[in-house]
């Protein structure tokens, strides 16, 4: 499974990628797009490179074969010299030259080639549509991790996550991947009605900011249980219930809202540590798992 | 889409009236040449001037002079990146094509130089069983294989960095340049991996090119040098030529980017101290072209060797006086007054100084072919040599061949590197 997750710098992509590394994905799995090269620092995503011994050992191949050829040309007709040497070393040394240069030239063309993956898709991987400006992360994470790893994205700063299609199979033309880049393209237009994710984006920061800051005194998972060592009562289903926990209430968005702004004879208040939109992604999180 | 896409672009769509008058004439031009070069093959290589003892004329001056227009990109490009040279970025790829196209043409003149082309592999080196009299020493074999992988090594050079800037068009564009542009970006993507290659390869081209470069130019130079002739056999003939290429290959990338900055409109891009920054180049090479200038003709005047004396008297106070002192005008006189002073300097002084230059260096290789050939070792040889209107049309339709070439370019490709413009900081 592919996700990726745009970014507006550099710096939240490094973020990402150590937060992913951290989750046990290498450097192989990751793959950073952009419209003009990532300067990213050393050590966050190596490429090793054999490109440079691979044109010393081009030039070594072409230059010893072209000379090895020359000398067999010069051979093989038997001219008549009286006795004097009939391959010229010294005339023989500018071609070898040029010809171990054409060597290093060719070697370094076809590993370029080799390296970027261009001539060899790597897994036939899909390729995101990269907007000038802006970083795209794509990862490749095994099926059952989507959801952590794209909250993991997130986490980092990522503007958008967003799963890749199906990786192709066919790896016929250097066509392909545009038409596959130009599909991702499309299917990213809000008009194209992709499927909604199960990070959509205002819960998944209600999520986070629930776990911060309210799960270590409230439960949301299960019915409140006298037995249980939680402060504060189970949120569950909160504003599906008749009334709420404490007061006995009709639930409202606006009593829950001032409840975690100022707080309540044990809980604190939250104003100073979350701002108003933070609050509402709380809401609008508790209000969402009741719907399950 | 941001400003620089959008100026960059621009001159790639749409089709004006000045440019199709342009394609035509050059391509007019072009196309008579070819005519020329038909009618010298069907009539034989008795229609142009060379004969004995000047058997090198017009047409290898011509090669002399494309292949040191040459220098201009790859090697100029190259020294830039390698320096990174932060100023570099609008000026690589104007430069880089012109190599790729003077080469193209300079590789043309042996070829029509040899009167019949189609035994041109001859100068391979291929198994012999035909009882030729095959000179496996020639320096002409070695400009075969110089040349060969010059260019292949600058079409690479000029193809690798506009792979991204081609995936970028595609995605602008629609129907047979869409599909172009598509099949020539490689389905590039634009992943770290494509940009790590991307930059190793040019950083590893960037040398290797550098060392073929100054090779070219050099066997160019031992064509000549290896020749026991008066003021040939000289052992600083290939450093000699070699300057002379990066001076000439200078001026016609100032020439080329004046017309570019005009004709596209793009002087954001090309700026004044872009010009200023190459007038400076110019200048410095300027002096070194009359140093080696300087030493190649007093040691042999010092010398006093009679054949050599002779070939000197002729180019200095004979014959060939007016071409010689007009080039030590156009090449030092003219470049070191106006860009010299500060105060002159300036991109119209630049161009009038590069026209000179070039001039003036087409000039200089017509002193070096045409005088030595015409005073052999020899008096009861000497000769006289003047074109006929043959090798001057076909000289006249490579100019012509070299801007259509440009234009049809400029045209279908950004002359400007988008994404390095973007990428490289200002040093």
């Amino acid at each position: 499974m592919y996700l990726t997750g745009e970014f507006p710098d550099a710096a939240s992509t490094v973020v990402a990628i150590e937060a992913l590394k951290a989750r046990r994905l290498t450097a192989d799995d990751l793959d950073v797009f952009s419209t003009e090269p990532v300067e990213l620092p050393a050590g966050i995503l190596d490429r090793p490179s054999r490109m440079s011994l691979a044109a010393v050992l081009g030039a070594a191949t072409i230059g010893l074969g072209a000379t090895g050829f020359l000398y067999f040309t010069q051979h093989h007709y038997r001219l008549i010299t009286g006795g004097m040497p009939i391959f010229s070393f010294w005339a023989t040394g500018v071609i070898t030259y040029e010809m171990t240069m054409l060597g290093a030239i060719a070697a370094t063309f076809l590993f370029m080639l080799h390296e970027s993956g261009l001539i060899w898709p790597r897994h036939g991987a899909p390729a995101p549509a990269v907007e000038p400006g802006s970083i795209v992360l794509r990862v490749h994470c095994p099926d059952d991790q989507v959801t952590e790893t794209g909250e993991c994205l997130y986490r980092a700063g990522a503007a958008r996550v967003e799963k890749l299609s199906a990786p192709s199979r066919d790896r016929k033309g250097a066509v392909l991947p545009i038409l596959l880049g130009l599909l991702s393209l499309s299917s990213s237009l809000p008009a194209a009605g992709r499927k909604p994710l199960p990070w959509d984006k205002n819960r998944h920061l209600g999520q986070d900011l629930y776990r911060e800051h309210c799960a270590v005194c409230h439960d949301i998972a299960k019915p409140h249980d006298p037995k249980s060592k939680k402060p504060g009562p189970s949120l569950h289903r909160l504003f599906q219930n008749e009334k709420l926990p404490l007061t006995g209430a009709k639930p409202s968005r606006d009593y829950v809202t001032v409840k975690i702004k100022f707080g309540g004879q044990i809980m604190p208040p939250f104003i100073k540590r979350m701002t108003d939109a933070e609050v509402n992604a709380v809401v609008d999180y508790i209000e969402s798992t009741g719907r399950k | 889409m941001d400003a620089l896409r959008r100026d960059l672009y621009r001159p790639l769509q749409g089709v004006s009236r000045r440019y199709l008058l342009a394609v035509t004439i050059a391509g007019l031009v072009a196309a008579w040449g070819l005519v020329c070069w038909g009618y010298q093959i069907h009539k034989g290589i008795g229609v142009v001037g060379k004969t004995r003892p000047t058997m090198w004329a017009f047409y290898i001056l011509n090669f002399v002079f494309w292949i040191g227009i040459s220098h201009a990109g790859t090697l100029i490009s190259a020294i830039l990146r390698l320096t990174h040279a932060g100023w570099r970025k609008p000026v690589t790829r104007v430069a880089e094509a012109i190599t790729v196209f003077a080469l193209m043409i300079g590789g043309l003149f042996p070829l029509i130089h040899l009167g019949r082309p189609w035994i041109f592999y001859y100068l391979i080196p291929y198994p012999n069983e035909r009882l030729l009299w095959p000179n496996f020493r020639s320096p002409l074999v070695w400009d075969l294989t110089a040349i060969f992988t010059y260019l292949t090594g600058s079409v690479i050079y000029l193809y690798l960095p506009l792979i991204p800037d081609l995936a970028q068009l595609a995605q602008h564009t629609t129907g047979l340049r869409r599909r172009l542009y598509g099949y020539l970006a490689l389905g590039w993507t634009g992943s770290d991996r494509e940009w790590h290659a991307l930059e190793r390869a040019m950083k590893l081209m960037a040398g290797i090119i550098l060392a073929v470069a100054v090779s070219v130019h050099t066997v160019v130079a031992w064509d000549f040098a290896m020749a026991v002739a008066p003021m040939w056999h000289s052992t600083i003939f290939g450093p000699y030529f070699v300057a002379g290429a990066i001076f000439s290959g200078i001026a016609a990338l100032l020439l080329a980017m004046a017309i570019i900055r005009k004709a596209m409109h793009l002087e954001a891009y090309l700026q004044p101290r872009h010009f200023d920054n190459l007038s400076k180049l110019l200048l410095l090479m300027s002096i070194v072209w009359l140093y080696f200038t300087a030493a190649e003709n007093l040691t042999v005047w010092y010398g006093n060797e009679p054949d050599e004396m002779v070939v000197f008297g002729e180019r200095t106070r004979g014959r060939f006086a007016p071409e010689f002192w007009t080039m030590i005008a156009c090449n030092f006189v003219i470049p070191f007054v106006l860009l010299g002073i500060r105060k002159l300097r300036s991109i119209k002084t630049a161009t009038i100084s590069a026209v000179g230059v070039l001039i003036g260096m087409w000039l200089e290789r017509y002193l070096i072919v045409i005088p030595t050939l015409s005073y052999p070792r020899l008096p009861a040889a000497w000769g006289t040599y003047s074109p006929t209107w043959v090798e001057i049309s076909i000289a006249t339709a490579t100019f012509a061949a070299m801007t259509l070439l440009y234009l049809i370019f400029a045209k279908l490709f950004p002359i400007i590197a988008i994404w390095e413009y973007k990428h490289v900081s200002d040093g």
